[in-house]
């Protein structure tokens, strides 16, 4: 029972120290190996958590919650497959000439901050150190961009991130002021657990208007309209830190609107949460099938795509039914792991043939596959689990407002048809140069993982994990 | 006694009056003005969170006060105008003024509706200096969306921190003080990532 509190303060301080140690390893390989051990450990410690007690303790200062627990799981386990990744990767931007071994050292020490940061965010119990962690992860994240010189990405990340987290702020201030009638002065009492106790006593009001801030300034981090720009933009940057790792900061931001939700779904004078969180998924997620149309470069098409199912996740949240928020967690779990696997494919891709791909299913089997392989899953065709929780989604959706299942559907089908064009195209497109080497076929092992746990999702989802999903639905409902 | 409650509240509600009047004076297109203008923004944040602190004998807002004035008030404008001294009397594309000043009027006063009927029971004060916060905040808002130049978006921003600190004092709440004078070290930090071949136009 004692260990609960430890192991997720261990996850945290573990890659901290490592980013730490790969800031002033002797080289770039010890730093490698020192964010492979750390990002490791971290998911060791995080994978040991559901089988510990929860101690609904409300007083302590982190979370061990089933939705807290579930996304640390996840965020390591993205993690540990990107520091994997990120070490041959460095290693053939430097035999490139691309990055010199300072680059790819600070680039490993970036990313076990990352992941610290990130578990920061999702652990902590208390709001205003959640919101630290999400303002570390984006600072490290533009730190990242000026690693390859990618100095307006960085900027407008910069921009929009940081407008997000002073709304953000702002929303977290709002809620402490609405629950402070019920929970006195004083910062310590400040907890989500807290919160959710006294949620249905606090000022309705009050705690409205929070939302309203905290759904604009998280919803920027998690890539919703209307500032739906910088994780676009963040997508230029070296794949192991931004290709990767950036496509969890969606999930973390979605988890912290979702804790708000139930908080406001709690209280009695509160305006209901749930049309402004489907109105802003919707018009995310029909905004991105218009512009992947439009969208050439592959890293952004990518980013494009993974805003439109952020969008579905919102609106799954925003529908509010214990099934819709289990639909909802199972895509957002689902579409961080392809999204992982993805840009782990294109990167390698990348370092073969540069930015145009054409010839490479015919010549390079393996990463051909992979790529596309990873485009059928994003576009949620079966086999893959986001035909699943998707199709739950929509049936969810007919069942309780059939009309906004028209739009829902028309952008997912929109979305689906942009990205098996896109698929379609990597198969037909003439060969065109190499500029690097071929990835050996155990490269590409870290993303067949992602895969093979979205396959697994889809065709025959474990009742356990049915089980603990339901768990989450129920608590967060 | 109530006589010196109300004088509390009336020189909150002016510093806050103060700090939004400087907001709506921000949207002018000259980067010059644009420097002092925050500078003297971040101090009347500075000065509302010290007669908090003053008013309501809290330690932590008046290290806020004080962190406030250091960094916004003088660090950060004299990193500034390092950077901008290559571009004197410059000035950034902006759409027409009466547009603008338009646009933040009607964003002032969706803040005031909004937020002073939501005041909670009892603390009718606490509601109106919140709303005039949020007012800067939202203002602060529609200049970094209208900005072009990589300076003048980055003084919309630290107008967007002025105001966080403004609603933070507001609350009274020391953790959310820290995290607002931590957005003052973004803005530091929007120094150092701003493009280097982007100066003002």
């Amino acid at each position: 029972m004692t260990g609960t509190p430890v192991l997720p303060g261990l996850a945290i301080l573990l890659p901290l120290l490592a980013a730490g140690g790969a800031a002033l390893a002797p080289s770039a390989e010890v730093a490698a190996w020192l964010a492979i051990g750390g990002a490791t450990a971290a998911f060791a410690l995080a994978a040991a958590l559901p089988w510990l007690p929860w101690l609904p303790d409300a007083g302590r200062g982190l979370l061990s919650d089933p939705l807290a627990v579930h996304m640390a799981v996840l965020t390591a386990f993205v993690a540990m497959t990107g520091a994997w990744f990120a070490r041959p990767f460095w290693r053939l931007e430097q035999a490139a000439g691309r990055a010199d071994a300072g680059t790819a050292r600070r680039g490993h020490a970036l990313q076990s901050a990352l992941l610290a940061a990130l578990l920061v965010a999702l652990l902590a119990n208390h709001p205003l150190l959640a919101w630290a962690g999400m303002a570390a992860s984006v600072l490290l994240l533009v730190a990242a961009l000026r690693l390859t010189g990618a100095e307006t990405a960085a900027w407008r990340l910069f921009l929009a991130g940081g407008a997000g987290l002073a709304l953000a702020l702002l929303g977290t201030l709002l809620l402490e002021l609405a629950a402070s009638p019920v929970l006195g002065p004083g910062a310590h009492v400040l907890r989500w657990t807290f919160l959710a106790q006294v949620a249905p006593q606090g000022h309705g009001p009050l705690m409205t208007l929070a939302f309203v801030f905290l759904l604009l300034g998280y919803g920027t981090l998690a890539g919703l309209v209307p500032l739906h720009g910088a994780l676009a933009a963040a997508a230029e940057g070296p794949a192991p830190l931004t290709g990767v790792l950036s496509g969890l900061l969606p999930g973390v931001a979605l988890v912290t609107i979702l804790r708000a939700r139930a908080l406001l779904a709690a209280n009695p004078d509160a305006l209901p949460p749930g049309p402004a969180l489907m109105a802003l998924g919707l018009l995310s997620l029909l905004l991105a099938s218009l512009a992947l149309r439009r969208e050439g470069d592959p890293k952004t098409f990518l980013a494009v795509a993974c805003t439109g199912q952020v969008g579905v996740v919102a609106f799954a949240f925003g529908l509010g039914s214990g099934a819709t928020i289990f639909a909802g967690m199972l895509h957002l779990t689902l579409l961080t792991l392809v999204r992982a696997a993805l840009a782990q494919g294109l990167a390698r891709a990348e370092q073969l043939k540069g930015p145009a791909l054409g010839g490479l299913l015919a010549k390079h089997r393996a990463l051909g596959l992979t790529l596309a392989a990873g485009l059928v899953a994003l576009a949620g065709v079966p086999p893959f689990g986001l035909f699943t929780s998707g199709f739950l989604i929509v049936l969810e959706t007919t069942r309780k407002t059939p009309l906004l299942a028209i739009p829902l559907g028309l952008g997912l089908a929109a979305c689906a048809w942009a990205l098996a064009a896109r698929a379609m195209a990597l198969c037909r497109q003439p060969p065109m140069p190499e500029i690097g080497p071929a990835p050996p076929p155990a490269a590409l092992l870290p993303a067949w993982l992602h895969f093979s746990v979205v396959l697994l999702l889809g065709l025959a989802m474990p009742a356990a994990t049915v089980e603990w999903f339901a768990r989450i639905a129920e608590a967060m409902r | 006694m109530q006589a010196w409650a109300g004088l509390f509240e009336d020189v909150a509600h002016l510093l806050d009056g103060v700090a939004l009047a400087l907001g709506f004076a921000l949207l002018t297109p000259r980067l010059g003005a644009m420097f002092s203008l925050v500078r003297a923004q971040s101090a009347v944040a500075a000065v509302a969170a010290a007669w908090q602190a003053w008013s309501a004998q809290s330690a932590a807002l008046a290290a806020m006060a004080l962190a406030v004035l250091t960094v916004g008030a003088v660090a950060l404008p004299w990193a500034l105008r390092r950077q901008a001294s290559a571009a004197p009397g410059s000035r950034d594309h902006a759409p027409p003024a009466p547009a603008t000043m338009t646009a933040a009027a009607a964003l002032a006063v969706l803040a005031i509706v909004v937020v002073l009927p939501a005041h909670l029971p009892g603390m009718p004060q606490r509601g109106e200096t919140l709303a005039l916060a949020v007012a800067v905040v939202l203002v602060a808002l529609l200049m970094l969306g209208i900005r072009r130049a990589a300076l003048a978006q980055l003084v919309g921003f630290w107008a967007l921190a002025n105001g966080v600190a403004l609603a933070a004092v507001a609350v009274g709440s020391p953790a959310g003080a820290w995290c607002s004078v931590a957005l003052f070290g973004f803005v530091a930090v929007g120094l150092v990532v701003r493009p280097a071949r982007e100066g003002a136009a």
